[in-house]
């Protein structure tokens, strides 16, 4: 009861003030009528739209990296022996960062002029390169960091689901003489894929409420180019005060995220399904 | 953040500031103190209940006001409370921490204040009355103090201050761009101060070829206020205007638009100034300066402090400040600083007013001055010999040329968004200066207008 009160009360407030004219004041907030202008505003706003563009393919790329990562570094994990716990342990420390703490680390990397990042590329023949000071080479850093630090989240959940699968399948399949590939295609990834399934929803869901990274290390520019929907939102709320369209994008974010996962969710199981069959 | 136990305990705070406000209201209006009470607490009950009703003011205010340290040792905060309830023994003042980014400080106040808690009196930016204002995040001062209390302040603060002819903060200290330099390296090479753009750029290069120095100059141009505030001067250099006189469209798509935006593009294509500065805010340039590794930097006065702190710096006794240069003879300077707020929802606001009152007193004024080299905002105080002593910033004062933000409007966060962002893309090349300039004022009449986000 308490659960769903707390998680309800700011949904529904949320919903409310997507839809209400909002004032705010000393007194609180006042709300006045049923409208679907902040919609309105929202949808037809140019920032929006980039701000959507950018978020789905930032998610987009950063999932997709670190699942193949992931995978790869779950594999190679489970074969080690007793240094495995090691491992894991070792795994774990980007991974249990606080996003703002491994942020600020990192803008120090992409630093322009002493930063390591920029040392290195200033190895390999750029002069006196500034990572954050363009869109493509911004938004490349934006995805190193978030893959970074969160690889490890996919390859231990990958890992858990490859320790489930009995040894016995794999020597079937090697009395059966079956390459190393095809016993990866045809036995590992099919048991790991609800594991996967897991990894992929909770980083999807992650991805898309991208705030902290950009916050910390680009402002969302350069210019607005990485300005995603959690902080257009912000902005918008808590910079220039405007709570309706900054809770009309927060709920949209939600629906379409979720929208999102239902449609891949089903796409998955169908995919990997059909492979089994 | 800590601010998130405050709710809680400002709560509780309230309950006894309700008593202690119900008899500080009787003896104001009592004994006809020199603080003009309006109509105070509205509704609130009055009549004499308490013993102390003869003093003035009592109880406890909570105040959240941002940080200023020297040598990391006492905040201004605590030494602002300390001073103030020795003068009004009957008021204790709760200092609330704040966060140390201004645009988080204003998302904690708006959700603190408009959920009917928060400080009865909080610092903010100086940019922030006509939005405060519209929202209803600030009482309006002009209800409680006179209009000798607000001569005291020097000219143009006040004006800065009003929304629809109140006045909503009490400025407390100011702050503006101004030049920093390397003394030792201009006379190695026999170079005056830069007055122009020009100059700048070529006394930079002469002493970056003489490998002297990594950069010549360094300023803001991220993606952030600060941008602004450095594309601002610009702006006002090139005698191009963000704003028309009604303040409801844009002007900014001009000749002068461009030129300013272009100017600031020539720092950097004439090698004077690094590409890097578009990721450059305040602390990042002043870390290449003290550094040792920028010739110029155009930063807050107020940074005087660190640039010659032993222990930040390495160029402490070899530098100079001086007023902006300019196209053509000295340029203009951005203001910033921060003033003292009333939060609407205060239950104690004659203790609040007396607070407020205290800060901006000459008394207090030159304490901050001299111990935390903080520019005054009472004329009384900037006029006093002993704030400009060891305050370089105070001496080049009467040169300097002021230029303010749009700030008259509630929408101004999204009009300076709309100048840093394109500011900064043009900086990073991704967009000539007049898209730049075309695509800021554009999003400056959408924001005006409402319509967009």
């Amino acid at each position: 009861m308490v659960i769903a009160a707390v998680t309800g009360f700011p949904l529904i407030f949320a919903v409310v003030m997507s839809v209400s004219n909002v004032k705010v004041g000393g007194g609180g907030f006042d709300f006045s009528g049923l409208t679907l202008d902040n919609f309105e505003i929202v949808f037809k706003s140019e920032k929006w739209r980039y701000a959507l563009a950018f978020t789905t393919f930032y998610t987009v790329v950063t999932v997709l990296a670190e699942l193949v990562l992931g995978v790869l570094i779950a594999l190679v994990v489970e074969r080690l022996g007793a240094s495995r716990g090691w491992m894991l342990g070792l795994l774990l420390i980007p991974w249990s960062l606080i996003t703002v703490i491994s942020a600020t680390l990192w803008r120090y990397v992409y630093a322009a002029g002493y930063g390591v990042a920029s040392w290195a590329l200033t190895l390999v023949g750029f002069d006196d390169p500034v990572i954050l000071g363009n869109s493509t080479s911004a938004i490349a850093a934006l995805m190193v960091a978030d893959v970074w630090k969160t690889t490890p989240f996919v390859a231990i959940i990958a890992l858990a689901g490859l320790v489930s699968i009995p040894k016995e399948l794999y020597e079937a399949a090697e009395v059966d003489g079956s390459s190393g590939w095809r016993t990866f295609w045809s036995i590992t990834l099919p048991l790991i894929r609800s594991a996967l399934l897991t990894a992929v929803l909770f980083r999807v869901l992650q991805a898309f409420g991208l705030f902290d990274l950009p916050f910390v290390l680009t402002g969302g520019g350069p210019g607005s180019s990485t300005t995603s929907l959690a902080m257009l939102g912000y902005n918008t709320m808590f910079t220039n005060l405007r709570f309706g369209p900054g809770a009309a994008i927060a709920v949209s974010t939600a629906l379409i995220v979720t929208l999102g996962c239902l449609a891949f969710t089903r796409v998955f199981r169908a995919q990997v399904g059909s492979r089994e069959g | 953040m800590k601010n998130a136990s405050n709710p809680g305990r400002s709560h509780t705070t309230r309950v006894l500031c309700a008593v202690a406000a119900s008899a500080a209201l009787a003896l104001v209006s009592a004994c006809g103190s020199d603080t003009p009470s309006g109509d105070a607490t509205g509704g609130a009950t009055g009549g004499a209940t308490g013993g102390n009703a003869a003093k003035g003011p009592s109880g406890t205010i909570t105040y959240a006001g941002n940080t200023v340290q020297v040598g990391a040792t006492i905040d201004v905060g605590d030494r602002l409370i300390e001073m103030f309830e020795a003068a009004y023994p009957d008021i204790k003042v709760e200092r609330v921490e704040v966060p140390n980014d201004t645009d988080t400080i204003r998302s904690t106040l708006t959700t603190e204040i408009s959920a009917g808690a928060g400080p009865d009196v909080y610092s903010g930016d100086m940019i922030w009355p006509a939005q405060f204002a519209a929202a209803g995040l600030a009482a309006p001062l002009s209800d409680y103090l006179s209009d000798d209390y607000f001569d005291t302040f020097a000219p143009g603060l006040i004006e800065g201050a009003t929304y629809q002819g109140k006045v909503y903060s009490a400025p407390w200290y100011t702050d503006n761009g101004h030049l920093f330099y390397r003394a030792d390296l201009l006379e190695k090479h026999g170079l005056e101060v830069p007055k122009t753009w020009d100059e700048l750029i070529e006394a930079s290069n002469t002493i970056v070829a003489a490998g002297d120095a990594k950069y010549g100059y360094v300023f803001q141009a991220a993606s952030y206020e600060g941008g602004t505030c450095s594309f601002v001067e610009l702006l006002a250099d090139t005698k191009a205007k963000v704003l028309n006189d009604a303040g409801d469209a844009s002007s900014l798509d001009s000749a002068e638009g461009v030129a300013a935006l272009e100017l600031m593009k020539k720092l950097v294509d004439s090698g004077a100034s690094p590409a890097a500065v578009s990721t450059f805010q305040e602390s990042e340039a002043t870390n290449l300066f003290a550094g040792g590794e920028a010739v110029f930097m155009r930063n807050w006065g107020g940074l005087w402090g660190t640039v010659q702190d032993e222990e930040s710096s390495k160029v402490v006794g070899k530098v100079g400040i001086a007023p902006m240069p300019g196209v053509d003879g000295i340029g203009y300077s951005s203001t910033g600083g921060w003033g003292l707020y009333l939060n609407p929802n205060s239950e104690n606001v004659d203790a609040a007013i007396a607070f407020i009152e205290f800060v901006t007193s000459t008394e207090a004024q030159l304490m901050t001055a001299t111990e935390f080299a903080m520019i005054p905002t009472v004329t009384s105080a900037r006029n006093d010999p002993a704030a400009a002593e060891n305050n370089p910033v105070m001496a080049v004062a009467p040169d300097v040329k002021f230029i303010s933000r749009p700030a008259n409007t509630p929408v101004y966060p999204a009009v300076s968004e709309a100048l840093y962002t394109n500011m900064n893309a043009a900086m990073t090349g991704s967009v000539t200066p007049a898209d730049a300039i075309k695509a800021a004022s554009q999003q400056i009449d959408t924001a005006l207008s409402g319509a967009g986000l």
